[in-house]
């Protein structure tokens, strides 16, 4: 398995990634829902992986529903 | 069988509530724990039924909708969770056991609370309600409708006074959610409490209550949520900090489904079917000798079900003979609600209870009543 650069979307809760997840989908923004380790405590242990490049619209569209990540992170 | 316990428990449900229940129940996955597929479809499908019932109830932070087992367990959340000792609370004289219960067992905490009398119909004037307001009253509760007069309390009137006394609003909607039009904005409800198995048409094992953003809640529960695992504390996320313990996720997703089912029917046609019923039972209840009807006459001042006396038989003589003789479910005694039966002066010897289904149709009105009055004699 190869190791690549990743920005992950960090919600508080789990409901908040589902509703992040509903409206992504039905706009369709490509994104993976992931695991995200315990180290990332602020979160809900659930992140949306965005493409790196997305990283700005996409916050900016889920923004529009009142979604607002804990925080975006890089990881590798 | 002939079901006229609907108020007790919906039946039947309709088609699609058990097909998703059997489903569901089959598929695996726990919701927050863990990211995998099944435990992703399954915090999905706890998000569409909260969809489904936002749409139902008006509300939008859909976060602050929280699962629980039933209504009775929801009350408890609300009165145990945001009272404080000295704090005084309002409620009617028809609520269920459900709310008289946890105040008596809170009164040992330092919380009191006060009944506002309904007349014997079970119909509360707000005009009322000034009087019994003090400067330490936080929280007015009452229940929509009653579960035994059938009684609707005019929430919207209510509303305005409990937010005039600056009283938070809590809403008892067992008899009345998916028949009665809600909105949680309008009618200025902080904590609605609602249960699934009734007239939402959902499974027995899931209830749940909304909390307006902003009003501060203990929870009753605490332990695992899946979520912030490495707190040690609970952690004040809604609505996964709310819900401790693995919900019953078959079960809530079948609410799901009978509330989108309530949805495309429309709340307007459900309403207007049970008007009807309720119409053809008085009317032939009104006719059979021997029979006192408990709640008010029309039949648009009441929801789905109706109790009543017997000069000649005890509530559960009836009961019993209808169950026994006829393969007719109805209910006999108490309900619950010994506030409700002290209003209506009832409390001796309670009454029997037929309530109502979408599902029903005139012809079993008829079949109930000519079974009473083959009992009871007389000309219905
Ligand atoms: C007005 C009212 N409140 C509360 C309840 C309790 O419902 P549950 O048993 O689903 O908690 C009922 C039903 O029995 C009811 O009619």
């Amino acid at each position: 398995m190869k190791k690549v650069e990743r920005v992950v979307l960090v919600f508080a809760s789990v409901h908040s990634a589902m509703k992040a997840e509903k409206y992504l989908k039905s706009a369709q923004w490509p994104f993976w829902l992931i695991p995200l380790p315990p180290a990332i405590n602020d979160g809900c242990g659930l992140g949306i992986q965005i493409v790196p490049a997305d990283q700005h619209e996409v916050e900016i569209f889920l923004k529009q529903f009142e979604i607002v990540p804990v925080k975006s992170v890089t990881m590798k | 069988m002939l079901y006229f316990d609907n108020a007790g428990t919906s039946w039947p449900k309709p088609e699609v509530v058990y097909q998703t229940q059997d489903r569901v129940s089959r598929q695996g996955g726990n919701p927050g724990r863990g990211v995998n597929q099944a435990s992703l479809q399954a915090s999905r499908l706890l998000f569409q039924t909260r969809e489904a019932l936002g749409q139902l109830f008006g509300i939008t932070h859909l976060e602050r909708i929280i699962f629980t087992q039933n209504i009775t367990e929801s009350i408890n959340v609300g009165l145990q969770g945001l009272l404080y000792p000295g704090d005084h609370i309002l409620i009617s004289s028809v609520e269920h056991n459900a709310v008289v219960r946890p105040l008596e067992y809170l009164k040992e905490k330092g919380i009191s609370y006060s009944v506002i009398p309904c007349n014997p119909r079970g119909e509360l004037d707000p005009a009322t309600l000034g009087f019994y307001f003090r400067p330490n009253t936080r929280l007015l509760c009452c229940t929509h409708a009653s579960n035994v007069l059938g009684s609707i309390l005019p929430l919207n009137e209510l509303g305005l006074i409990a937010k005039q006394h600056n009283c938070i609003f809590m809403v008892d909607t067992a008899q009345t959610a998916g028949v009665l039009p809600l909105d949680v904005e309008e009618q200025q409800i902080d904590f609605l409490a609602f249960t699934g198995h009734k007239s939402l048409m959902g499974p027995q094992g899931v209830g749940g209550f909304y909390l307006k953003q902003g009003i501060n809640l203990r929870p009753l529960i605490y332990g695992g949520t899946g979520v912030h695992s490495l707190d040690l504390r609970q952690p004040a996320i809604w609505p996964e900090g709310m819900e401790s313990g693995t919900r019953n996720v078959p079960a809530i997703s079948a609410l799901g489904t009978g509330v989108e089912y309530i949805l495309q029917q429309g709340l307007e046609k459900i309403r207007q079917h049970e008007i009807a019923l309720m119409s053809v039972l008085l009317e032939g209840l009104k006719n059979l000798p021997g029979v006192r009807i408990l709640g008010p006459e029309d039949p648009a001042s009441r929801v789905g079900l109706v109790s009543c006396i017997f000069e000649e038989y005890t509530p559960e003589e009836i009961s019993f003979e209808l169950d026994q003789s006829y393969n007719i479910i109805t209910r006999a005694g108490l309900h619950c609600a010994p506030l409700a039966h002290r209003t209506a002066g009832t409390i001796e010897r309670g009454a029997l209870r037929f309530s109502l289904s979408y599902f029903q149709t005139e012809s079993d009105i008829h079949a109930l009543l000519s079974a009473l009055k083959t009992i009871l004699g007389g000309t219905a």
